[in-house]
């Protein structure tokens, strides 16, 4: 008996729906980024051996090497740095206060934003720096 | 004439580079959100509610940081290298060392960064820092 060869099905892959997938990936990489949005400040970082890479939730403390402080988006004094540390560790305990300082400042800059997150209860800073290679 | 409509034809719009122009749009959103610096230097904070620990004064190592190039570990000037080879022994000898670092206020971030780095990496667990 001779078997006769279908032509006329053709095999597609429906591929109208990994635009979907892709766009509502898109949105939501955008909106769970929304959050860590913050104004950066072109400094030149100081460079270390023993940096860790920080993964929990985070607040920056930004340092100019004009001796200014920028936290939550804008400029502040540290009278508003300690009301503004206060507030964010009642929400959560384990945040981490990043201090990002222009690498030619002079240490009093740093020393005294770090009492001043030790006195609003923060446990945890990471002084930021470039990987020495 | 009788003219025949043809059924079989059907119009669609080609959607499959869509895919493409998204999954690329990603890409560019993972690259560049990746690019802001969270490495650093960790430091534990002590907590203002914890009475303050005392310690021996014997059991202290100092080490001071004054202007661009002076250290001092234990009232004596040493090099970046000898300070580092020094802290090793001391933790090899003792790991619950306690190192006092006393920085002045006008050094460099730079430096102050350089020889908390020195201590970090000579394996001191115990480290308190000061402003002179």
């Amino acid at each position: 008996m001779k078997i006769v060869k279908r032509i006329g099905a053709k095999s597609v892959i429906p591929v109208a729906s990994m635009a979907d997938i892709a766009f509502l990936l898109l949105i939501f990489f955008m909106i769970s980024s929304i959050g860590e949005v913050d104004k950066e400040l072109p400094l030149k970082l100081p460079e270390a051996r023993m940096t860790i890479q920080e993964k929990k939730k985070y607040f920056n403390v930004w340092i100019t090497p004009e001796g200014y402080y920028y936290f939550g988006g804008r400029k502040g004094t540290l009278t508003a740095l300690t009301t503004f540390a206060q507030y964010t560790i009642v929400s959560n305990p384990e945040t981490r206060a990043l201090i990002r300082a222009e690498n030619t400042v002079p240490y009093e800059y740093v020393n005294n934003a770090l009492d001043t997150l030790k006195d609003a209860g923060v446990r945890n800073v990471i002084l930021v720096s470039k990987k020495k290679l | 004439m009788k003219i025949k409509r043809s059924l079989k034809s059907t119009s669609e719009v080609n959607m499959a580079s869509t895919s493409d122009i998204a999954f690329l749009l990603i890409i560019f959103f993972l690259v560049t959100s990746s690019f802001i610096f969270k490495d650093g230097l960790h430091l534990v904070l002590p907590s203002k509610n914890k009475q303050a620990k005392e310690v021996k004064k014997e059991e202290i190592t100092t080490v001071e940081v004054r202007g661009a190039e002076l250290i001092t570990m234990n009232g004596t000037r040493v090099a970046e290298q000898e300070l580092e080879k020094k802290l090793s022994d001391l933790i090899v000898k003792d790991r619950e060392s306690v190192v006092l670092l006393k920085i002045e206020k006008n050094v460099m971030y730079q430096k102050a960064i350089d020889v908390i780095d020195i201590v970090k990496f000579a394996g001191v667990r115990k480290l308190s820092l000061k402003m002179m």
